[in-house]
């Protein structure tokens, strides 16, 4: 009896050190901090998101942008109590963004309905892990991580047709006037995408971090 | 040891208070930074400033507010390191929205472009330990053999 209880006791212990340790597969060590600015042709960008994804495997991190152009990341709720301390795995991810301005002005959406999201406001590229040029390592223990990021002309996005008629019916004769503008607007700016690359912000920025937790 | 019993004088109390507030609860960083920007002498109204470290560490960023004043954050965190930091401004207008519902047009510029890089703005600035106001002037004056970048507009 008393032998039982103990070797059954045993096995809970052991059972329960296995959960702890390895139950839910090689989970990934959550060692670092996050937290950063992002800025759009300088200026500090008013809202949106940015996701950091691993360049091998591991959860994915994202970050609301406030709107000082500030963000920290955090897995899934990260922590509740302290959202700027969470933790997220040390490694080298990639980072996508997506920052929206106003909705248009001639918004189509439904009286009653969420306004329809505005344009993009930086390059497409942020918008896939393909075309992003933003990598970074992520270091263990608190990192700074500045995102510069170009605005939307630096790759102007293709003229889509369908846009072009769905904008038509809206506003009528309004509709050469405008397309001349836009036009204007491509033109003008397309060589900035040429000479203007995001700046890979902050390699040396762990060490900062170092010096600060060596004073402290 | 010193120190500590020198805090027990009265005439040492504030400084260190003082000590405690910046080393305390004040965040991971050791300077705060607070000041007002103005082109030609009149405040700017919106834009970003920011504070480029001149060897290592993390940038620093103030939001301009309306009256021309900013608060420089590293992070989400206020304040930064005490260093010696290269300072650029940007300021455009806010856009018009595209009617087209594209991205909107680069609004125009309110601060001229050689402020918008460290390189070429010309400002540099000491950040010590504890408060500092830095006002930073700026004027439409371009610095000694400054051309504008191709492809700008």
């Amino acid at each position: 009896m008393n032998t039982s209880i103990k070797s059954r006791s045993r096995l809970l212990i052991a059972a329960a050190l296995l959960a702890a340790s390895g139950g839910c597969g090689a989970t990934a060590k959550y060692d670092a901090n996050v937290q950063g600015t992002v800025t759009i042709d300088g200026e500090l960008a008013p809202g949106g998101t940015v996701t950091f994804t691993p360049v091998e495997k591991g959860p994915t991190a994202v970050g609301t942008i406030a709107s000082d152009g500030s963000y920290a990341l955090r897995i899934g709720q990260g922590d509740v109590g302290s959202p700027d301390s969470s933790e997220i795995p040390s490694g080298k991810y990639v980072v996508t963004a997506m920052i929206t301005g106003s909705s248009p002005p001639t918004d189509s959406a439904p009286a009653g309905a969420p306004p329809s999201a505005g344009p993009k406001i930086i390059a497409e590229k942020y918008g896939s892990r393909v075309t992003s040029d933003l990598k970074f390592e992520v270091k263990k223990g608190p990192n700074i991580i500045v995102l510069a990021l170009d605005g939307p002309w630096a790759n102007p996005p293709v003229e889509e047709p369908s846009d072009d008629t769905s904008a038509a019916e809206a506003e009528g004769e309004q509709e050469s006037a405008t397309t001349g503008a836009r036009e204007d607007a491509a033109t003008a700016s397309t060589p900035a995408g040429v000479t203007e690359t995001a700046e890979p912000a902050t390699a040396t920025e762990n060490e900062a971090f170092k010096d600060q937790e060596a004073k402290r | 040891m010193n120190a500590f019993f020198s805090c027990l004088q009265p005439s040492m109390l504030a400084a260190c208070l003082g000590l405690v507030a910046l080393t305390g609860c004040g965040g991971p960083y050791d300077a705060a930074v607070s000041g007002m920007v103005k082109f030609n002498g009149a405040p700017v109204p919106r834009g970003t400033v920011s504070f480029k470290p001149q060897s290592t560490g993390a940038d620093a960023f103030g939001q301009i507010n309306s009256d021309g004043t900013y608060v420089l954050r590293t992070g989400r965190e206020e304040g930064l390191n005490s260093g010696s930091y290269s300072v650029s401004v940007a300021a455009n207008e806010t856009p018009a929205p595209n009617p087209k519902g594209g991205p909107p047009p680069m609004g125009k510029a309110i601060t001229p472009e050689w402020y918008r890089d460290p390189a070429t703005s010309g400002l540099t600035f000491t950040v010590v330990p504890g408060d500092n106001t830095i006002d930073i002037e700026l004027n439409a004056t371009p610095p000694p053999g400054w051309k504008p970048p191709p492809g700008r507009r």
